[in-house]
């Protein structure tokens, strides 16, 4: 597995605007440890691609869609909300640890909560990480 | 990549039409943050938009219920005695003796005019934020007969009231409706019920006021029939501030009549009520036969303009269901905002009782019914699971 | 309970709610005075309700709104026009409370609980 640990981000593609960040592999410039994957709408993640994304040896998972009430598509964000606080089928695993997602609700407008959020969340996992190996 | 077919909706191809469609759906989104900041995401009214002008319908259906109780259809007006009985009178009655009948009536017409400007609003925000075609025609088309709708029973309101303006409104209309070709006589005569202005008259505009609001309920049904959980209430604390305005509003201008309307009068000016009667002032303005035109195509314009404009995004490209992975679990159609996924009887030779279907013409390609399959059973054909889960992988182990 | 200047602010919303409601509507309802015949005893009794209203008519207010009232045209029944403000001012102030409880229920930040 790869020293460097990644977090990867699920992202609609309306919501907070990363275009102009995110390199051709999908990596964000300047921030090799936050991966990118986007869809045309957050409802479309299913809890299977987080379990997947964790099971490949992914560090953390960030899901982000569009403020909730301002879906494009009526209810998506709605949707993935629910799905992964498991009031709504299908969700996440049992075994998926909690702690390693995270999910935002932002507008195309809000690029720089994103980073500051997402940079937060990534110090949290590292932190974590030392604790584990300690222990 | 694949995504990158998608993205190019955020590139637009570069229209004048479309950088200004962007620019204002971008306002929008900085007044929305604005409002998000004060108000928080759950009270944004941005986001009940569509709610506004249907909870301020809920508050003209009851306010007129009250109106109709004390209200008399007749035109009797030859000042035959000191205890006249018509229209006016009885809209007198209510305005000035009934204990809070003048606040119902204002109530009743200033929610009429807000819900005037909110149907606006609602419909300027779906067109910025592009939300108005493909998949969403039924809801436009039908959006602008119901704004048609209720211009025309907000004018039968106004004529009701039975004072000059209405007598002018009236005449204007009868004769407007004249010089249309074939059935123009026959329309003169369905609107007045009958060759003049008589008793019948009134009773028939207030048919026509009552009964087209309840068409509006028959209407609404097809304007929210390919919408699962259409969202058609605000939360309360909104509920509040709308009734709240109104409240301002009637403290702020208090309702008047105008004289008694006189037959034998001809009344030439009235005060102008810029949302319902604005035709009214067209009319005034040019010929009939320009009035007739430009309304017909103004119209016309408004319920093709989802065929007019076509290079804003790119076409959909429907959901696919994967025909031996569904398990007939109906998720995604519980889940499918549009009501795009139908379930069908299963194929003989199925393990289980049904399968999944996509109704093309409905469907978003949003993909909200891939989040809802636990068995990867339906795919977008540009963005397929095994595309995300390919990603994803190639994203962890990138240097 | 009193945590914050917010939960002392929704507190006194809720009060002036409550003072609006229950004072100035009833007031402007039986148009400016407290010469109302079916008062039940103890409010016109030791809280001297009547009194009070009838005070309140007789101050700058009351008559400002009225003045108002009859520039813009109402030709009666002036107290309804002004339960109708008194009104705005309840619910807005009611619909600001709530916002002010409500929005903390609203996020942008969801982190999910781990279940021990």
């Amino acid at each position: 597995m790869a020293d460097k640990k990644r977090v990867i981000t699920l992202i609609c593609e309306r919501a907070a605007d990363v275009n102009d960040i995110v390199g051709p592999s999908g990596l964000v410039n300047g921030m090799p440890e936050l991966g990118m994957v986007k869809f045309p709408c957050s409802g479309m993640i299913q809890p299977l691609m987080i379990e997947a994304a964790l099971k490949a040896g992914a560090e953390g998972v960030i899901v982000c869609g569009c403020q909730l009430g301002d879906c494009y598509y009526r209810e998506g964000n709605k949707m993935i909300r629910e799905r992964l606080l498991g009031e709504r089928p299908p969700g996440l695993k049992k075994t998926v640890d909690r702690r390693r997602v995270m999910a935002l609700w932002l507008s195309r407008l809000q690029k720089e909560r994103f980073l500051s959020e997402s940079k937060e969340f990534i110090a949290r996992l590292g932190s974590m990480e030392k604790v584990e190996a300690k222990s | 990549m694949t995504n990158s077919a998608r993205s190019s909706n955020e590139n637009p191809t570069g229209s004048a039409y479309d950088a200004a469609i962007n620019e204002l759906n971008k306002l929008l989104l900085i007044l929305e943050n604005v409002t998000n900041s004060i108000t928080t995401s759950k009270y944004n009214p941005f986001y009940y938009h569509g709610a506004l002008p249907q909870f301020y319908l809920w508050v003209l259906f009851l306010s007129g219920l009250l109106l109709f109780a004390y209200y008399i259809p007749t035109i009797d007006n030859a000042y035959l005695s000191a205890r006249l009985v018509n229209a006016w009178t009885s809209v007198q009655y209510i305005t000035d003796k009934l204990p809070f009948g003048g606040i119902i009536r204002c109530i009743h017409r200033y929610a009429g005019d807000a819900m005037v400007i909110f149907t606006v609003l609602h419909a300027i925000r779906v067109w910025f934020t592009d939300r108005y075609r493909q998949y969403r025609w039924v809801q436009w088309v039908t959006g602008i007969i119901l704004f048609l709708m209720v211009l025309f029973i907000g004018q039968t309101g106004y004529y009701l009231v039975w004072d000059e303006r209405s007598l002018l409104l009236t005449r204007m209309t009868a004769s407007a409706l004249e010089v249309l070709p074939i059935f123009g006589g026959p329309l003169k005569t369905a609107f007045l019920n009958g060759e003049t202005i008589t008793n019948l008259t009134l009773s028939n505009f207030l048919f026509i006021h009552i009964g087209l609001s309840f068409t509006l309920l028959f209407v609404l049904w097809l304007h929210y029939v390919r919408m699962t959980r259409p969202v058609i209430t605000p939360p309360p604390a909104i509920n509040y501030i709308l009734v709240a305005s109104i409240l301002l509003v009637a403290f702020m201008f208090p309702i008047t009549s105008g004289k008694m309307a006189d037959l034998n009068t001809a009344p030439t000016s009235f005060e102008m009520d810029w949302f319902f009667l604005f035709p009214y002032a067209f009319m005034s303005a040019v010929p009939l036969v320009v009035f007739w035109v430009g309304g017909v195509i103004i119209a016309f314009v408004a319920l093709v303009l989802p065929w007019l404009v076509r290079n804003v995004s790119p076409p959909v490209i429907p959901a696919e269901v994967v025909i031996d992975k569904c398990t007939g679990c109906s998720l995604c159609y519980k889940d499918c905002p549009y009501q795009a996924i139908e379930m069908v009887p299963a194929p003989a030779g199925s393990r289980f009782k049904l399968l999944a279907t996509v109704k093309t013409a409905r469907c978003s390609s949003c993909g909200i019914c891939v989040g809802a399959c636990a068995f990867d059973a339906i795919d977008l054909p540009n963005l397929t699971d095994s595309d995300v889960t390919a990603q994803i992988k190639a994203l962890v182990e990138a240097k | 309970m009193i945590k914050s200047g917010k939960d002392l602010l929704i507190i006194v919303l809720a009060a002036s709610c409550l003072i609006v409601s229950l004072v100035l509507q009833p007031w402007a309802e039986l148009g400016f005075n407290g010469d109302f015949p079916a008062w039940i005893s103890w409010l016109t009794g030791w809280l001297g309700i009547d009194k009070f209203f009838n005070w309140l008519g007789n101050c700058q207010f009351a008559k400002d709104i009225q003045e108002f009232l009859s520039q813009q045209g109402a030709q009666a029944n002036f107290g309804e026009y002004a339960y109708c403000l008194f009104l705005f001012v309840a619910l807005i102030v009611a619909a600001i409370a709530i916002i002010l409880i409500g929005r903390e229920e609203s996020e942008e930040k969801l982190l999910l609980p781990v279940k021990k």
